[in-house]
């Protein structure tokens, strides 16, 4: 089997700590969204959420949840990982990049500027976690 | 950043042109480099960003052979490096500091000293790199 082939075995993937400024980014997620914070006093959008605007330190950020649309910004394929997974940033349709992991494809297929689209996968414990697959 | 995340660049973009303006000097004048090397990119994006050839171009750069001392434009990292030799633990950039004025010392190995070694550039990057951009710039000369 080439490396970067799905190995067999499931991957574990660790469950996210969650605290007072990230908990309805997390429990979004269990629905089924991908959220980000936007800025209504200058406008930007953010990622990671903060309550405090990373661009104008202002503390009007509200939630926004995205298309889940994306392209590839830029990628590394973990293949000394006991099952090797592909770590990513992904630029939304929204306009942040965010730090995720490429599932559900053939780990050697990535490309730089792959359309994607947002999935979950279930950490251990069951919290859902934001990935991304090709479109 | 607030995702707004750019990887191609480090923080020598910053550190590099203030230092070559102080010291009087241009990139095509240094006759040795010791770079900081924690990866082979990073390696890369610090030749780019502290102008020794063009953005994009710091791959073709090194497979061209030009850090090999006595071969090469840019004579490098000719104690081996962090990534051939050793990386003290924080302190890999002290170790760029040592190398550079072993070279304008004229006490580098002899298979690696550069001949008349007289302007020599350190430079090391700290934190994450490309989104972290902690980066600082020594030019030495030898009177």
């Amino acid at each position: 089997m080439a490396q970067g082939q799905a190995a067999a075995g499931e991957r574990k993937i660790t469950p996210p700590p969650v605290n007072v400024e990230t908990q309805e980014f997390w429990d979004a997620a269990s629905q089924g969204k991908l959220l980000v914070k936007k800025c209504t006093s200058c406008g930007e959008v953010h990622f990671y959420p903060r309550n405090i605007c990373p661009f104008c330190f202002s503390e009007k950020t509200e939630w926004q949840e995205t298309s889940g649309r994306g392209t590839i910004y830029t990628y590394s394929v973990m293949r000394r990982a006991p099952v090797p997974y592909a770590i990513a940033y992904v630029e939304l349709a929204e306009g942040p990049r965010i730090m995720t992991n490429i599932v559900d494809c053939d780990l050697n297929a990535i490309k730089v500027g792959q359309a994607v689209r947002l999935v979950f996968k279930a950490s251990e414990g069951g919290q859902q976690v934001p990935m991304f697959a090709p479109a | 950043m607030g995702g707004k995340v750019d990887l191609t660049y480090s923080g020598a973009v910053w550190s590099g042109p203030p230092a070559f303006a102080e010291a009087g000097v241009k990139p095509s004048d240094m006759k040795y480099a010791s770079i900081y090397d924690s990866f082979t990119i990073t390696v890369i994006m610090q030749l780019e960003d502290l102008g020794f050839c063009e953005k994009g171009q710091g791959g073709r750069f090194v497979s061209d052979g030009n850090l090999i001392s006595g071969e090469g434009k840019l004579p490098f990292n000719t104690d081996g490096g962090g990534l051939c030799n050793n990386h003290p633990s924080n302190r890999g950039g002290l170790t760029k500091v040592l190398e550079a004025v072993r070279q304008l010392r004229g006490e580098a190995h002899p298979a690696v000293q550069v001949k008349n070694c007289d302007l020599a550039l350190a430079h090391g990057t700290g934190g994450s790199l490309g989104t972290r951009h902690n980066a600082a710039t020594v030019i030495m000369e030898r009177e």
